[in-house]
């Protein structure tokens, strides 16, 4: 199974949940959502770049001294295995490899003190489903995901481009059942969940009839069904409500294929020049389609660079080397996606967000002073070349680059260390914060509830997310 | 009159630097709404005051715990003046008017805004919500004995009950429903099959006048049918699955065996609870819980997870509320949950309030202390057990309630009390509730004795309405609401009708595991592989693969499945979301899953129908709708047959049938 849930949504807000039932137990109603007006919403839609498997801040967005390797060299020692370029900001360097989205941050924010959760024992999906729903599992309320609670709050812009589409995760991966759990709509209900797409480049086949049907063997068999509904006796039983709603979600679902907003799937579209600039793999096409999207009218999109234990940017071992790759996987696309929507005009109406669970480090395990289990293993010295890199589970500080959306451009939030550990000296942001911040861009309180068991639940853990206003212009 | 504060210009500007900025120049002003307290001002004082102010806590003298003792004031007199925030105390501290003087001393600082509600609730007389009071009834705890007239010895009670409320409420009783509809409603509640065409024209043939009974008690004698039906719900219930979260690293275990054979064997339902609270090896995962690797907040512990499960799945108590602070919603406290909890723990628990730790023992309590103690001496297991005997004890009239509330909505699509899950709050019928509970409690809580007594009522044998998009107030039953069948029930019926079902079960009925089969299946594996260690998920895809009869909740949820609602198990669900979305009809038209089946279904079909598409349409209707096809169907039907593709054919009028209102509703 490649999708956990649902391949295909709701492209119609208008068709909303046809609520069988006004039961339907505890369906969420909203609870204290702010009235329009109360905060003026800079962005209009989202993108997260999700960096899967824990980014380390030293080896990218943050780099400290630099150390090349030799055999024999004390791995205490280390805090950086690149050394480090110019950005667009002055007085910001990037690790190498980054030269692109340097180049472009001239309209965007980094910020270098983001402090993951502190939830013990570190488990990648734990805290990757902390950093997308705000709470810590277990739960016993189904927790939305940050993209599910827009969804719900905002709607979607254009009703033909669902509104929370989550590009590039799989779920035959490890840990498959624990990013399902937090790939969801939760307790919010089905109809704001994600879109799946896994694969960008398949991404037209969700708006094709399936196995290959032709377009006219699909008309025929719908026209079939219609004839045969109308034929039915079933409304003998006063069941009216029922067949309306099943005939309007089957009307709502037919419309997608003759969308316009349809073409902006089909990646064979881009123009080919367009199409190589983003084209790293799987994560740069993933940008490339969100931008397609964001251009068709999508409100909420995630492109992750896929998480698969191990794999990716958890980098257990070789992490000098595997940095090497996973730069050159984001740094042209990223930047590209940058450039494309400043130059259409987007990307003040769109804020895009570059982050991952927790960062790395080389000899400290959790957060600086924590003793943590099974920690991951480095030799007292290291003897060969994959012993270089950063490879423990760290969280005392992370970078987030943040882009569009009302962000400040050419700016710099907080500051790490110098010496280990490179933790948060100044300004720590926590998870609610930094999701205060995006729902306030997109003009949501970060107060907003929703209600379940006739009880408030907040976009933000407990309500208590308040917005950095300094990262605003 | 409006008074400006301004900071003392010499303040001590440098260490102050910091948050300077964040401080206003001047008192903010109320918010200009009415504020809510539950919503709004609470969340404020329980993020900056509770510390030293809640959960028992009193610095200064001052408690924020209840409306009376905000008003009293601490050791420096009164904080508030109600209705003139500018004069209040409380404000000009939160407002840090003084820098010397600053509440809370530590921590982050009220925003404007929410000073702004403190200010609006001062202002607006400090309102205080204890309990949402739209509604004091409270259940009692006793069940309330029935009348024995009413229960009498012929025919069915609720029949009685009903023609009382009927007559009461000006409500037209609804006719009886056609056979063959009741036939198709009654297999599918019972068994979540449905009849193939020889038992609907058997049924219809029969000219008993009780034959309605006959039947009901005939569907709830199959056992397995019954059991495999029936696992559905329980697994939602119990958040039991083959697959989810925990299961990585040994915090979550399955009790899928257990239930299957407690359903089968119609284990007495009080047996059956006993058994989850107080468990066995192979019963224990209810009540285990789901732990994750790390630390968990003090609410997510696995005895609290034990404590609010067992107190909403068999109790219809929400503790989710009471087990961080005192419920604002009911009367339940965090008192409450941590006694029950503390009946789960190796170890005694402390009461965490918010996740602050308030430094008091939790005690070892039931939720209604009345039925009896909890020896606070005793080992774990043996509180338990005292957990589960107070639990199912005769005297908790919670108990039987919950459970025939829960299959009275399941059966007629609403229930006596609703939400589900707040079993306090009035029924629209309490006298019907008890008695069902009663009658229940008198039958040794046979599950199929409560099915069996609500499905031969004349109201469950009624022409099902439709749900009305908004409930009225007050709810006034007409009659049980029209349903829809749940993916495991939609999956069932095609393989019913086309005799291709599921592939690669995660659960072996006990009658085929033995070394014969185990065998058969290893070969069939094999051959499926076809040289590979293990074959892949389409690797099934074959008539083969998905001949024996291998139901929908044996195999892992699929994403047809979960757009047609079957849940994901990591939380408890007591009822499923109903409604028709785009997303499901978009994964129903549009979706490879339901495609691959319906050309298996076609496949098959054809073995037995090929150039005969009269008796493929008339075999489709009679096993799938429960009638035969009007000559327009027919008509229609033939039309479709005879387009290009002989499969394709049968593959496309196959979903056209299953998108029929009529096929996927319960009528």
């Amino acid at each position: 199974m490649d999708t956990p849930v649902f391949n295909r949504r709701d492209f119609m807000r208008t068709a909303g949940a046809a609520t069988l039932s006004a039961l339907a137990a505890g369906a969420p109603r909203a609870a204290a959502v702010p009235g329009p007006g109360r905060i003026v919403p800079r962005a209009e839609r989202c993108i997260v770049l999700w960096m899967a498997g824990g980014m380390a801040h030293t080896e990218t967005f943050d780099p400290k001294r630099y150390t090349p390797f030799e055999p024999g060299l004390d791995p205490g020692k280390v805090l950086s295995t690149f050394e480090s370029r110019p950005t667009a900001i002055d007085g910001v360097r990037f690790s190498e490899g980054l030269e692109k989205i340097g180049a472009v941050m001239d309209r965007g924010t980094v910020i270098r003190t983001y402090q993951a959760g502190d939830l013990g024992f570190i488990l990648h999906s734990r805290h990757q489903y902390h950093w997308h729903t705000g709470y810590a599992p277990p739960l016993d309320v189904a927790a939305p995901h940050i993209g599910a609670f827009i969804a719900r709050t905002l709607g979607p812009l254009n009703p033909d481009v669902p509104a929370f589409i989550d590009i590039g995760q799989t779920f035959n991966v490890g840990e498959a059942e624990e990013l399902k759990a937090f790939h969801t709509a939760g307790f919010l209900g089905s109809e704001y969940g994600p879109f799946f797409i896994p694969n960008p480049e398949d991404a037209v086949a969700s708006v094709r009839p399936p196995g290959g049907m032709t377009l006219g063997r699909f008309e025929n068999r719908d026209r079939a069904f219609r004839r045969l509904a109308d034929a039915s006796p079933v409304a003998q039983y006063g069941s009216n409500y029922q067949k309306e709603s099943l005939l309007r979600a089957m009307d709502n679902a037919y419309r997608l294929l003759t969308s316009p907003a349809s073409k902006a799937f089909d990646l064979s579209l881009e123009p080919k020049e367009s199409y190589d600039r983003y084209n790293t793999g799987r994560f740069g096409l993933g940008c490339l389609l969100a931008r397609r999207l964001v251009e068709a009218g999508a409100r909420f999109i995630e492109v992750t660079t896929e998480y698969e234990p191990f794999k990716h940017w958890d980098t257990h071992e070789n992490g000098h080397t595997r940095m090497i790759g996973l730069k050159a996987l984001i740094d042209a696309p990223v930047a590209q996606l940058v450039r494309d929507l400043d130059e259409r005009g987007l990307l003040d109406t769109t804020l895009i967000v570059l982050a991952s669970e927790f960062s790395r480090d080389m000899m400290m395990e959790g957060k600086p002073g924590k003793v943590v289990k099974d920690q991951v293993e480095v030799p007292p010295t290291m003897t060969e070349m994959k012993h270089y890199g950063m490879h423990r589970h760290f969280t005392g500080a992370g970078s987030v680059l943040l882009f569009g959306g009302g962000i400040k451009r050419g700016f710099k939030y907080g500051d790490s260390a110098d010496e280990r550990p490179c933790e948060a000296v100044n300004h720590p942001v926590k998870i609610e914060d930094l999701h205060a911040t995006i729902y306030y861009a997109l003009g949501i309180s970060p107060k907003t509830s929703y209600e379940i068991e006739s009880r408030p639940f907040y976009v933000t853990k407990d309500g208590l997310g308040q917005p950095i206003m300094d990262l605003f212009a | 009159m409006k008074r400006s504060w301004y900071f003392p210009a010499l303040a001590t500007a440098i260490s102050w630097s910091a948050v300077f900025s964040a401080w206003p120049q001047e008192l903010p002003p109320p918010v200009a709404r009415k504020v809510d307290f539950a919503q709004e001002v609470h969340p404020i004082l329980a993020e900056h005051c509770a510390k030293c102010h809640l959960g028992g806590k009193r610095k200064g003298g001052l408690s924020l715990e209840t409306r009376e003792e905000v008003l009293k004031g601490g050791e420096a007199g009164a904080v508030v003046v109600p209705g003139d925030s500018g004069a209040s105390r409380l404000i000009a501290l939160v407002g840090a008017v003084n820098p010397e003087e600053v509440m809370p001393p530590q921590g982050r600082r009220l925003s404007a805004e929410e000073v702004g509600i403190l200010r609006a609730w001062i202002d607006q007389g400090l309102a205080w919500t204890e309990i949402q009071k739209e509604d004091e009834y409270v259940a009692p705890l006793h069940l309330q004995q029935p009348d024995a007239a009413m229960m009498g010895e012929a025919g069915n009670f609720i029949d009685r009950y009903l023609e009382t409320y009927y007559a009461k409420q000006g409500v037209t009783p609804p006719p009886r429903v056609d056979d063959a509809v009741f036939l198709r409603r009654a297999s599918l509640d019972a068994t979540g099959l449905l009849p193939d065409a020889g038992r609907l024209q058997t049924f219809l043939a029969d000219a008993n006048a009780e034959k309605r009974v006959a039947l009901v008690d005939a569907l709830l004698g199959e056992a397995r049918a019954y059991a495999e039906h029936w696992m559905s719900f329980w697994n939602d219930v119990l958040r039991n699955d083959f697959e989810g979260t925990g299961y990585i690293d040994g915090g979550r275990k399955q009790i899928t065996d257990w239930l299957y054979l407690a359903l089968y064997r119609n284990m007495p339902y009080d047996e059956m609870v006993r058994g989850l609270i107080a468990p066995n090896p192979m019963s224990e995962g209810f009540i285990n819980g789901i732990v994750w690797r790390g630390d968990n907040a003090a609410v997510q512990t696995a005895p609290m997870q034990a404590a609010r499960n067992v107190a909403q799945v068999f109790l219809g108590v929400n503790l989710k509320c009471a087990s961080c602070h005192d419920s604002f919603i009911d009367h339940w406290q965090l008192d409450d949950a941590y006694s029950l909890a503390n009946c789960f723990s190796e170890s005694p628990m402390e009461l965490v309030r918010c996740e602050v730790p308030t430094g008091r023992a939790a005690s070892y309590r039931f939720l209604w202390p009345e039925l009896g103690e909890i020896d606070a001496t005793a080992k774990r297991r043996e509180r338990m057990a005292q957990v589960a005997a107070l639990t199912v004890s005769r005297e908790n009239g919670h108990f039987a309630r919950t459970i025939v509330n829960r299959y009275w909505a399941l059966l007629m699509g609403r229930g006596l009390v609703e939400p589900v899950d707040s079993i306090e709050k009035r029924p629209w019928y309490p006298e019907l509730l008890d008695a069902l509970a009663w009658d229940f409690v008198e039958h040794g809580y046979d599950l199929k004795h409560l099915l069996r007594r609500i499905m031969t009522s004349a109201a469950y044998g009624a022409v099902a309405h439709a749900a009305p998009e908004q409930e009225a107030h007050p709810y006034v039953f007409s009659g049980p609401v029209v349903r829809r069948l749940t993916a495991e029930q939609f999956y069932d019926a095609i393989g019913q009708i086309s005799g291709v079902w599921q592939a690669n079960p995660k659960f072996v009925m006990p009658e085929d595991r033995t070394p014969e089969e185990e065998q058969r299946q290893a070969k069939l594996r094999q051959q499926l592989a076809g040289g590979k260690n293990e074959p892949a998920k389409e690797d099934y895809d074959t008539l083969a693969a998905r001949r024996a009869m291998v139901r929908a909740w044996r195999v892992p949820a699929d994403p047809l499945m979960r757009a047609m609602g079957r849940t994901n198990r990591e939380q408890v669900t007591t009822r499923r979301e109903w409604a028709f979305t785009t997303l499901q009809s978009l994964e129903l038209s549009n979706g490879t899953t339901l495609n691959t089946y319906l050309g298996l279904a076609a496949e098959s079909l054809l073995e037995r129908f090929a150039g005969r598409p009269d008796a493929l349409i008339e075999h489709v209707y009679y096993n799938g709708l429960q009638r035969g096809p009007t000559e327009t169907e027919v008509a229609i039907a033939r039309d479709l047959l005879a387009s290009e593709g002989e499969r394709d054919a049968v593959q496309d009028f196959l979903w056209v049938v299953a998108m029929q209102p009529d096929f996927a509703l319960i009528m």
